[in-house]
């Protein structure tokens, strides 16, 4: 019963989704009242034909360039209240969710998903996570968390009025959330119970089986729904080129919130494949990866030319075009992610039915959105007040090498599909291609990066960079020879990666320097100086240095990995780096839903111990899978990486230990880069809290 | 109906008890293992060096060097196996090519069918670049590429707003 409620709901919130992008989009607002939003050629033809010739107006004829006419769409639609068909569907959405969630925990195997991604065995917060992560369920979360960013979107329309034209946002929102329900009902209704059900339930996924990984596919989503309402606050924009600093003010805290939450679920399922493949490896450049990489990819690019846009408004439609495509590629990446085009998914991920919906959505709204754009985009007005040397100038060619970035592993992930379907050869695109593709890609990101946030904004002499940057320049080039020196043989590529990362770093702290001290003459305290950074700069700070740890980092444990796979016997001591391990022996135990053989490790350094590791294998007998848990010690110069197979034939144990140097450099830069997008995020409510007289809570 | 399979916890541990013991029996799934290690350590350098490039077929982008399944336990014993047989890195590349085709391969090779794909990197650098300074003449072109210079007004003016005594 509970299920078909949740089922009424999910076909509400369809009908209701369709109803919302009727009533509040351009289109509807066209059909209702024509001449009012189509000016010139169009609404002459508007105002005496039907709906169709309207839309056909609407589609071929030029768009206004001048002023907004005086009477916009949102005021011909006035009458309608806002608020009820968001709420509604939103209390529907969470309802469906509910309902599912519920049926997961008491493991009702009567509908296919249950079955499919859960066991009676399976413990309820991995029962939850089963019901939210893979297929079905994750769409359904995905429809929640974007219909929570449409109230979130009201509430922040109603207290800061930022928004021109709240009705279309509104109205696009209810298009994308129809989509996706419809993706949900028709690609395999997750509510359609069976005639003939299972004893039991196939079991979660062994490999998702950790707490960390309950959080991906809600940060995730979340991100996706972020992306989502800048969509569509720059599809309502589009058709009359408002494209202002009102517009970048008002989509600058969800650019900011969905960029942070997708570099957390990058920064987890990174962890995760370190810590549950005995390799050490951290990215794959799989398809599941490179859905969450792309979005963030442009989500970068977006927020820096956003933030032009919002002081000079210059870039419009630079800015536009990656604000579609960011969330574009969000929702391609979670089509590709989900089907099997690229290859074999795990057994553990097999969905019931295709998702033929999802993408038939993703043509059809693309389609009209990048119609849209370039019809638009010569309309939109620029401001590009800006020489080549200058913030702007650097902000802008790094956006553009972001996108580039992102067409590589575009392409690089696609392309074995395109050649698959020409009737050419199967071929890979593996890691060792995205590493050479990208890296040339990134330097140059680098340098910029490094020299971006000392430039002063519109003009800025090559000279007094120059002069400024001279310590930097300096301090980079002795760090890069050290390493040199100490590491000879090393190849030239990463020894520039952390070069540059040397340069960014040392670029940002002289920055901060120079911030600081500046006004130390006027007799002003420091903490004066601090508050009049600004919000932005702490945060953009944070993730600059966080960005130059991730690639110091990533280069350096690649060049000098330590490793050792042996057949250990108990009492046995191993030698890794600057560790001392000493294996005492394997221990057999019952897990929730796994049985576990887990080994125990006293780690050594000069003789003291430090810690003591417990890498395991678990094996899960109901999907009758084993999985490797690996145990870390994050040490101060770098990561040591243990994990245990199985008996060997001389009878020991085989032990796989890795030292990695400087990966916690990798792991502390991914934190600082979630810190930086957190703390721009906190001060900027604070500072906008203040303004509007609205008590801080 | 919902709950027909509810196994008390204790056969639940006796169950887990057999599948453990079972499982000891099972083959050694773990990337590299020891036993498949050649005693000669040039050898077997350059066979962890050759695993890497090769691509376990049933995993997503993973390298044989790096993957539990039997299949690239398989591949890896193969490799060793030509190695000893006194084949070159390349010519047990492309034994195992010639065999598995080159979706085998992690590192596409150049040749007609993926011309485009090692292009498109350039490709897009180039047409970047090209739109970039598209972007900068056709500013020039349509002036205004620096700020005007303040006229001796406004100039008296900022003046004025900024000198302390204003306040």
């Amino acid at each position: 019963m509970i299920a078909e409620t949740g089922h009424f709901a999910l076909i509400l919130l369809l009908m209701l989704g369709c109803c919302q992008a009727v009533i509040f989009s351009p289109l509807g607002a066209l059909m209702r009242r024509p001449s009012l939003h189509v000016t010139g050629a169009g609404s002459a033809i508007a105002a005496k034909t039907g709906p169709w010739q309207t839309i056909s107006a609407f589609l071929f004829s030029p768009l206004p360039t001048g002023p907004a006419p005086a009477t916009s769409p949102a005021s011909s639609l006035s009458g309608i209240p806002i608020w009820p068909l968001p709420i509604l569907i939103c209390l529907l959405a969470i309802g469906a969710q509910g309902s599912l969630i519920y049926s997961f925990i008491i493991s009702d195997f009567t509908l296919p998903l249950v079955t499919h991604y859960s066991h009676s065995s399976t413990p309820v917060l991995y029962r939850i996570a089963a019901s939210i992560s893979p297929d079905r369920g994750a769409t359904l979360l995905w429809i929640t968390l974007t219909s929570l960013a449409t109230i979130l979107f009201l509430l922040q329309n109603a207290v800061f009025k930022k928004s021109e034209n709240p009705h279309a946002i509104i109205g696009i929102m209810g298009l994308i959330i129809a989509l996706l329900a419809a993706s949900v009902l028709f690609d395999g209704d997750p509510f359609a119970r069976m005639a003939n059900p299972p004893l039991d339930g196939q079991g979660f996924d062994p490999q998702s089986q950790d707490i960390l990984d309950i959080f991906y596919s809600p940060i995730l989503h979340a991100g996706l729904a972020g992306l989502s309402i800048i969509f569509a606050a720059t599809i309502a924009a589009l058709p009359r080129a408002r494209l202002h600093r009102s517009w970048a003010e008002m989509l600058r805290p969800w650019a900011l919130l969905s960029w942070t939450l997708l570099g957390a679920a990058m920064m987890i399922s990174a962890y995760r494949a370190y810590a549950e493949q005995s390799w050490g490896n951290w990215w794959y450049w799989d398809a599941s990866e490179n859905a969450v990489l792309l979005p963030w990819l442009l989500a970068t690019a977006f927020l820096h030319c956003l933030a032009v846009l919002e002081k000079t408004e210059a870039l419009k439609p630079w800015t536009a075009l990656l604000a579609l495509s960011a969330f574009g590629a969000g929702w391609f990446g979670t089509f590709l992610a989900r089907s099997d085009l690229l290859g074999p998914l795990p057994a553990s991920l097999r969905a019931s039915g295709d998702n033929a919906v999802l993408l038939i959505g993703f043509c059809l709204l693309f389609a009209g959105a990048y119609y849209l754009f370039s019809r638009a985009a010569g309309y939109l007005r620029e401001n590009a007040d800006f020489t080549l040397v200058s913030r702007e100038s650097a902000m802008f060619i790094n956006s553009v090498l972001l996108a580039v970035a992102a067409a590589i592993v575009m392409i690089g992930t696609v392309y074995p599909l395109f050649l698959r379907w020409l009737g050419g050869t199967i071929i890979t695109v593996g890691p060792p291609f995205f590493v050479q593709a990208l890296m040339p890609v990134t330097l140059a990101m680098l340098l910029l990066m490094g020299l971006s946030p000392t430039l002063r904004w519109r003009v800025d002499g090559a000279a007094s960079v120059g002069r400024r940057m001279k310590l930097a320049l300096i301090l980079s080039i002795i760090v890069t020879l050290f390493v040199w020196m100490r590491h000879i043989d090393a190849p030239p590529l990463p020894l520039l990666g952390i070069g540059l990362a040397a340069w960014v770093v040392t670029a940002a702290l002289g920055d901060l320097w120079e911030k600081l001290w500046r006004h130390r003459d006027h007799g002003e305290s420091k903490y004066r100086n601090v508050k009049m950074l600004g919000p932005r700069y702490l945060g953009m700070s944070l993730a600059h240095i966080g960005m130059a740890l991730l690639i110091a980092g990533g280069s350096a444990s690649s060049l000098w990995e330590e490793q050792a796979v042996l057949s250990a016997r108990t009492g046995q001591s191993i030698e890794i780096g600057p560790y001392n391990l000493q294996y005492e022996g394997v221990s057999l135990l019952p897990g929730e839903n796994f049985a576990t053989r887990k080994a125990k490790f006293i780690v050594y350094r000069n003789a003291q111990p430090v810690s003591e590791l417990y890498p395991e294998v678990r094996y899960y007998p109901i999907r009758g899978v084993e999985t490797k848990e690996s145990a870390i010690w994050h040490g101060r110069d770098g990561d040591l990486h243990v994990s245990i197979g199985d008996r060997a034939e001389d009878s020991g144990r085989i032990v796989d230990v890795r030292f990695l140097p400087m990966m916690p450099w990798v792991w502390a830069g991914m934190l600082l880069i979630l810190l930086g997008g957190v703390i721009n995020m906190l001060t900027r409510m604070i500072l906008l809290f203040k303004k509007n007289g609205v008590p801080a809570p | 109906m919902m709950r027909l399979f509810r196994p008390n916890r204790s056969i639940w541990l006796a169950m887990l008890a057999v599948v453990v013991t079972l499982s000891f029996y099972a083959r050694p799934a773990f990337a590299v293992n020891p036993d498949e290690m050649l005693s000669d350590p040039v050898l077997e350098q350059r066979a962890r060096t050759i695993s890497e490039e090769l691509r376990c077929l049933v995993c997503q982008n993973q390298s044989i060097d790096d993957s539990d399944a039997d299949l690239a336990h398989d591949l890896r014993v193969l490799v060793r196996e030509r190695l000893l047989a006194g084949d070159s890195n390349q010519q047990a590349i492309d034994y195992i090519v010639a065999r598995y085709g080159d979706y085998v391969l992690l590192n596409p090779p150049l040749k007609p069918d993926t011309y485009i794909l090692w292009a498109s990197p350039f490709i897009l650098l180039i047409l970047a670049a090209l739109a970039v300074v598209g972007f900068y003449r056709r500013k020039k072109r349509d002036g205004r590429t620096t700020p005007a210079n303040l006229t001796d007004q406004e100039r008296k003016r900022l003046d004025e707003i900024l000198s302390p005594s204003g306040e």
